[in-house]
């Protein structure tokens, strides 16, 4: 796969004195990248730089070969972005922001029709086609934004929270658009401080705090490989103050945690489940299942960030 | 430089700024007042002596014509200037538009010319309809020739406060102070104008006169003045109406009037583009 954008090193220092950076990534054709981390730690920065939205203070930022500041129309025309807050001028409404886009795009007349109808279809917006943006919900902007962000078929869309201040409905209506458009082999950048998004969707993570980044690696390899097993027992009663110290004493446990009748044990650089189940048969708490569990993209982030800090 | 701009591109951003400039409530009660104005002024004058108004009867709509020029239309045209960029920037609309393929010339010169065809088209149908208005009031009208010429030296009139707007809006990037520095630099010239005016006379020292020559308001509101009573000549009759603004009229002096205009036009609109070409895009306060 080849590189569509590269950050390099990319620092923004900001008149009020606020450095971010330096930043670096790489994304490939046809990937989904999520770009994690709390709020201010240089998402939207990075974005930014990458749309030639803001001038870099130092480092270096191409996509496809272009900096974005110096040719922000060749940028622009072959990314799509969806910005953290759309914002529209009010007195369109849907179907004319979207022709309006279109034609900015360059597309004929008829191509411009066809288009619009498609996107509206898409962003489920047909019924609302005719209203003006400023009578739209936050779920109803964000998914024009996408739709807008796809307008002319881009080649790389870029997504600054998208699932931000959305309704659970609106969350899934945006989760599948951005599946279809994975599924098309878009490569997609989208940010986010909501791990479990980014855990459902990316195929690589690159995590930014306090300004710089800390990690950028595969998902599977992120979440997968990392020799630490989880595991999640049911029984039928709740175990016994015993039967846990039990547990807690065999090789490679870490931790043990009791909830009710669910006992979860992580296991470090060990494969020890064959022990804990056979703990948990014999413990007369009556095992019903265990499950093996990955850690979440929210554990791993919470470990890369007190490695950073230390 | 200019070679590249696409037709396309300066179509939808022109009819953009008209759009906005039309949903904007302060512009359209600016707007409503200068069409106020013009009602008022024939009103005054229907209710005048007769012997009064009989001698610019066939000229009354020179009259409606100019009044907004003298002030109300910079007024608005600084609005429109201020506001141009700077509301882009505060309602986070300038992120839309600079993410679409547009170059940053594209879009500084469809702003520029958005404003502008929005500020045309108000000057053109007030100016005819001071025309329709005196013809209504006062019979056929004489030296309707010159029409265009008035339409034409009043737009070119308001790029001074438009462009020192836009200037202003651009650095500043808030559009409520712009409006008001804007405001400002439009007032205090027209007062330093009046105070040079009355120093001059009493100190019978017309040098003073000479720095009025510096001031932006100087160029602005005298041009449309200038060129209309150069087109009418010695036809216009020396009523006391038309004397207030023959009086803003200097004939000799029309190329010093559009150097005046040229010089802060330009000055402004590359301070505005340079700022916008050289600097990030404002993010939208939250």
């Amino acid at each position: 796969m080849s590189e569509t954008v590269v950050v390099e090193g990319l620092v923004k220092v900001y008149g009020d004195g606020v450095r971010v950076g330096p930043i670096s990534l790489t994304v490939r054709r046809g990937e989904v990248y999520g770009l994690v981390g709390p709020n201010g730690s240089g998402k939207t920065t990075t974005i930014r730089a990458i749309l030639g939205l803001l001038k870099p203070s130092g480092g270096r930022v191409s996509v496809l070969g272009y900096d974005p500041f110096e040719e922000p129309k060749r940028v622009n025309l072959l990314v799509g972005y969806s910005p953290e807050m759309p914002v529209f001028p009010p007195f369109y409404t849907a179907r004319q922001l979207l022709t309006v886009t279109c034609r900015l795009r360059g597309l004929s007349r008829d191509d411009a029709r066809r288009e619009v109808d498609r996107l509206l279809d898409i962003t489920g917006l047909v019924n609302h086609a005719d209203r003006r943006v400023g009578n739209f919900s936050k779920g109803m902007v964000q998914r024009l934004a996408i739709g807008l962000a796809t307008v002319g078929d881009p080649e790389i869309l870029v997504l600054d929270e998208p699932m931000l201040g959305v309704d659970p409905v609106g969350r899934v209506q945006i989760r599948d658009i951005l599946r279809d458009l994975k599924r098309e082999g878009k490569t997609i950048i989208f940010s986010s401080h909501e791990l479990y998004e980014v855990e459902r969707l990316a195929d690589t993570v690159g995590m930014v705090y306090m300004g710089r980044t800390v990690l950028e690696r595969g998902l599977a390899e992120l979440l997968g490989d990392r020799g630490r097993i989880r595991v999640v027992a049911e029984l039928r009663r709740p175990p016994s103050p015993e039967t846990l110290d039990m547990l807690r004493t065999v090789r490679g446990v870490g931790e043990v945690r009791a909830e009710g009748q669910h006992v979860t044990v992580v296991m470090n650089g060990y494969d020890a489940r064959e022990e804990v189940a056979r703990i948990l048969a014999n413990s007369g708490s009556g095992l019903l299942g265990l499950k093996t569990l990955n850690p979440t993209l929210e554990e791993v982030f919470i470990e890369v960030v007190e490695r950073a800090v230390r | 430089m200019w070679k590249g701009l696409s037709a396309e591109a300066l179509t939808v951003l022109i009819s953009y700024q008209i759009r906005r400039s039309l949903a904007r409530k302060r512009l359209l009660v600016l707007v409503a007042a200068i069409f106020l104005l013009e009602v008022a002024i024939y009103y005054v004058l229907t209710r005048l002596p007769e012997p009064l108004t009989r001698p610019i009867a066939g000229y009354a709509w020179v009259v409606g014509a100019l009044a907004p020029s003298t002030a109300l239309i910079h007024v608005l045209a600084l609005m429109v200037g201020a506001t141009t960029s700077a509301e882009e920037y505060e309602a986070g609309t300038a992120d839309y538009w600079l993410t679409r393929p547009l170059t940053r010339l594209e879009y500084f010169v469809g702003a520029v010319a958005g404003g502008l065809t929005f500020l045309s088209i108000l000057i053109l149908l007030y100016t005819f309809f001071a025309a329709a208005i005196s013809t209504y009031v006062f019979g056929p009208q004489r030296g309707l020739n010159i029409l265009p010429t008035t339409v034409l030296s009043t737009i070119l009139s308001t790029l001074v406060f438009y462009s020192l707007g836009l200037a202003i809006g651009e650095v500043i990037r808030r559009s409520m102070l712009s409006t008001l520095l804007a405001g400002l630099v439009f007032f205090g010239s027209f007062i330093a104008e009046t105070y040079l005016n009355v120093i001059a006379a009493v100190n019978n020292d017309p040098s003073l006169l000479e720095a009025q020559r510096y001031l932006p308001t100087y160029g602005a509101v005298r041009l449309a003045s200038t060129a209309t009573f150069n087109g009418l000549g010695a036809a216009a009759p020396g009523s006391v109406f038309l004397q207030l603004f023959a009086g803003l009229s200097r004939s000799g002096e029309t190329g010093l009037l559009l150097l005046s205009i040229a010089a802060y036009t330009a000055a402004a609109l590359t301070t505005a583009w340079f700022r916008f070409r050289y600097s990030d895009v404002t993010r939208r306060a939250v």
